[in-house]
């Protein structure tokens, strides 16, 4: 019986393909900075690693590579723990009580694609130039993406299932917590996922309200000072706590949810 | 239920007015706020009617910028979802293209559109294109993480059903399993709209004359509040309305969810 | 089952707690009500100005970047003046003029230290220029050497003719000081500005655009028209040369500090002037320059470093006292010119010039300073 989607792949296997497909990125990274044009402006990979590596021990600007993505980590934290209970709470209500649906809905839809770079000046005068305005613009990419998909999740619950259970003599309540909670926490999860993606991403906005130090700020000054080796210590030291952030999250997300994962 | 779906399209009206009244009140009757800071929405509306005729001060009217913004967006929305959505469902259905493609797609998925910038300008200039591929980058996440979901939600039972009635691999995939994930590709097209429309302001950064992005740095740049505020709302109306025909889209597409409250 | 009535109650758990939140801090339950926000923010804000330092003196807030115009004022700090004068300064550094307006609009900051941006702080209505910083040498636009504007003669410092100018791609930050030059130089050969094709992009991204081959001709200021230079581009105009004016970066006050607090913006000044003389040594210059752009990761070669020390002369007390020196001499051109490109509006406009205060700066040189 083929069980399709927890046949578990060998951990050699899933770090050779991983290795194998890395290592053909950056082979054509950096053959790209030696044979074309691409190489007057962009530094290799090997430069950028080396740049990276040797950031670990020599500081760039006041704080090493560890301290700027501790910064930069710390900030996202506070604004994604916030953003995304906020949101999963605003989501679901949302979803289950049509009034609160018809009340928040329209100025939701309509704050939500505003981007955070076009909410610093706004944030400024709210929140001044200390962490609550990053905080605030990270809170606010988290909370948009989770919201969507917590509300889409509820409203995607199966009819069948609830009309069920109220045949069955449930309670509003009953369905609520038995059903439609656990159905829609795929999608929170989903939500979740891209939210730690977007509020990892909103950093380097965020940063840009006044910083000096994060990894955000280690890309804004690079672009200032025309250098391609510190822009990609940013994007390298982005990428790989991203990565990690994302791998996290789902060991939480197989570990909460494993019927989800595996089936009935 | 059905019955009182109408009762509330007051509620929405009323929560609008809601927030202009007290957003009114605060700037402009209050005055808890410097104009200079954050206008009332009277100067805005005042800003917003001028800015339809007159190119003060950034060079372009306000219809120029949005379908400027709207050429941008839409391009790469559309780029977004033909290469993102058939990913996703790759990468959940074929173990192989998971294998390899995932750990990539991780690493340079958290890499923001700003920074790809200077790649942009190298690879494809400073045309439209660079901008397209900038927006395409952020349209293209939720497609592959809410496709990849969708299939992986299929349940291994229905799987079985299908293999029993002798259904080929590509058979399962196209009548179970997307089927099955198709309410969760919709919204993830959905916020996919969202995240290419929020990426204009970044992508405009890119060497631009017109857009509403481009407006609202000019407007920074100058100090014009009124004129930012003004293109936040410009983007936020166009978003909702967009997000709106989605839903109404996604209503006449997703079979066997029916969607009431 | 039990894991999934578990983990119901886990989250009906936390949206209870999430709607407690909500209940004590309407921020997030919905960005609507960012209006509320703002009134208890700013209401806050208010309160921080009043006297809370238990120090002699309440925080004067200084924005400005690290950039030539930020080190005295670094400089300054770090070498105790203010603290001598009985200053209680701190200072908040910014990437670029934009986000210094806005923090000086919100009250976020009492003193900015700003470059061409200041203009839009001072055409609010709001400000007073204080003191000249330095001159803002350096700026130039660029064209590659092969191509056919590059081949005319230079004539009173411009080389180009209207032919080829006419159509030009050029690429600049756009409302900036560049945007000035551009547009002055196109018109020394009888065009306007419409006659000229110009994209907006920041400093960074335009010179790499222009180094791989987009564009017709970049506007720079350093460190990009050092490396434009070295890599043996054509210099078409400089800015002085295109626009006749001498610009500076400078300082200015908030009115309400300015008025209120006048005793401490002079003692500021004082300061400023004071770094500003020590840092004409061009050696102590360097080595502080240093220290700032490594402390702030802006990567400078030493040969560029010694470019911008040619180039931007600090505006010391000497300077000051020298015949024809006037305060804040190129904004009143400057504005003229933002207004017929209607960046700034006709009603702002006599805003700036009134805005020039020289009381400060001729207290602190001692003698009596002009302004435009």
């Amino acid at each position: 019986m083929v069980k399709r989607f927890h046949e578990k792949a060998g951990k050699y296997q899933k770090a050779v393909c991983a290795a194998i497909s890395i290592f053909a990125f950056v082979c054509i990274w950096q053959m790209a900075v030696a044979f074309t044009k691409a190489g007057l402006v962009l530094a290799g990979p090997i430069e950028t690693l080396g740049a990276f590596f040797t950031a670990i021990l020599h500081p760039i600007g006041t704080h090493t590579i560890e301290g700027h993505i501790l910064w930069s980590l710390g900030r996202v934290l506070i604004g994604f723990a916030f953003g995304s209970l906020a949101g999963t709470v605003l989501g679901i209500l949302m979803g289950w009580f049509k009034p609160v649906s018809a009340l928040l809905r329209p100025i939701f839809e309509l704050l939500r694609p505003i981007p955070p770079i076009a909410w610093i000046p706004l944030s400024i005068v709210w929140f001044g130039l200390g962490e609550m305005s990053k905080y605030f613009l990270i809170f606010y990419s988290a909370f948009c993406a989770v919201t969507m998909n917590a509300y889409s999740g509820v409203r995607s619950v199966d009819p069948e299932l609830m009309g069920a259970a109220r045949m069955l003599g449930a309670n509003n309540r009953q369905v609520f917590t038995s059903i439609v909670l656990p159905s829609c926490i795929p999608h929170i999860f989903a939500g979740l996922q891209i939210a730690v993606g977007t509020s990892w991403a909103t950093v380097v906005a965020a940063e840009m309200v006044r910083s000096s130090e994060g990894v955000g700020w280690v890309i804004i000054k690079g672009q200032d000072s025309n250098s391609t080796v510190q822009i990609l210590v940013g994007i390298v030291a982005i990428g790989i706590v991203g990565y990690i952030l994302a791998v996290a999250m789902r060991a939480i997300e197989a570990r909460l949810c494993r019927w989800s994962v595996r089936g009935k | 239920m059905k019955r009182r779906k109408e009762t509330y399209w007051w509620l929405s009206v009323l929560s609008i007015v809601l927030f202009v009244a007290v957003w009114w009140f605060c700037c402009d009757v209050l005055k808890l706020t410097k104009s200079s800071t954050l206008p009332g929405p009277i100067t805005i509306a005042e800003t917003f009617i001028k800015k339809l005729t007159s190119t003060a001060p950034d060079g372009a009217t306000l219809p120029q910028h949005i379908f400027s913004s709207l050429k941008i967006a839409l391009g790469g929305w559309a780029m977004g979802i033909l290469i993102g959505t058939p990913l996703g469902i790759f990468m959940a259905w074929y173990k192989k293209v998971d294998l390899f493609v995932r750990p990539l797609f991780d690493l340079l998925r958290p890499v923001p559109g700003l920074a790809w910038i200077p790649l942009m300008i190298i690879l494809f200039g400073i045309g439209l294109t660079p901008k397209i591929v900038t927006v395409f980058l952020s349209a293209f996440v939720p497609c592959v993480v809410n496709s990849y979901t969708g299939i992986r939600q299929t349940k291994d039972v229905h799987l079985w059903v299908g293999q029993t009635f002798g259904a080929s691999d590509t058979q399962m995939l196209v009548h179970i399993a997307i089927p099955t994930a198709l309410p969760l590709i919709m919204t993830g097209v959905r916020v996919a709209l969202g995240a290419a429309w929020t990426c204009i302001v970044a992508a405009e950064m890119l060497a631009s004359t017109m857009g509403l992005g481009y407006m609202i740095q000019q407007a920074r740049g100058i100090y014009r509040p009124d004129i930012i505020i003004c293109g936040m709302i410009g983007i936020g109306a166009i978003g909702a309305v967009f997000s709106g025909v989605l839903s109404l889209i996604e209503n006449k597409i997703v079979k066997g969810v029916r969607r009431d409250g | 089952m039990k894991r999934k009535k578990l983990l119901a109650l886990i989250l009906s758990l936390t949206m209870a707690a999430g709607l407690a939140a909500c209940g004590s801090s309407p921020e997030e339950s919905a960005p609507a009500q960012s209006d509320t926000e703002a009134e208890t923010e700013t209401e806050q804000g208010m309160e921080e100005a009043e006297p809370v330092q238990a120090s002699d003196r309440e925080e004067l807030r200084v924005g400005t970047m690290a950039l030539t115009m930020g080190v005295p004022v670094l400089y300054a700090q770090e070498k105790g003046y203010f603290e001598e004068a009985g200053l209680n300064v701190s200072i908040e550094l910014f990437a670029t003029g934009a986000p210094i307006n806005e923090a000086i609009a919100a009250e976020q900051i009492d003193i900015a230290v700003s470059g061409f941006a200041s203009v839009y702080s001072l055409a609010n209505a709001n400000c007073t220029w204080l003191a000249d910083v330095n001159t803002t040498g350096g700026m130039g636009l660029f064209a590659r050497a092969d191509s056919a504007i590059a081949q005319n003669a230079a004539e009173n410092g411009l080389i180009g003719d209207a032919q080829n100018l006419k159509g030009m791609q050029i690429l600049e930050p756009l409302g900036t000081a560049v945007q000035y030059m551009t547009e002055s130089y196109a018109g020394k050969y009888g065009l306007s500005p419409s006659d000229i094709n110009q994209v907006n992009m920041e400093y960074g991204p335009a010179y790499q655009a222009f180094t791989t081959g987009e564009g017709d001709a970049v506007a720079a200021n350093p460190p990009y028209s050092y490396q434009l230079e070295e890599e043996g581009y054509t210099m078409l105009c400089s800015f002085e040369d295109a626009t006749g004016v001498n610009m500076c970066d400078g300082c200015f006050a908030r009115n309400e500090v300015a008025e209120n607090r006048s005793e401490e913006v002079q003692l500021f000044v004082n300061c400023l002037v004071k770094a500003m003389d020590e840092l004409q040594d061009d050696a102590l210059r360097s080595e502080y320059t240093r220290k700032v752009y490594d402390d702030n990761a802006i990567s400078c070669t030493d040969d560029a470093l010694a470019h911008e020390i040619e180039d931007r002369k600090y505006v010391g007390s000497e300077m000051m006292k020298e015949e024809g020196y006037v305060l804040g001499e190129a904004w009143v051109a400057i504005t003229d010119f933002l207004v017929t490109a209607e960046k700034i509006t006709e009603d702002n406009a006599p805003n700036v010039a009134a805005s020039i205060n020289p009381a400060y700066v001729s207290e602190a040189t001692g003698t009596e300073i002009k302004a435009q």
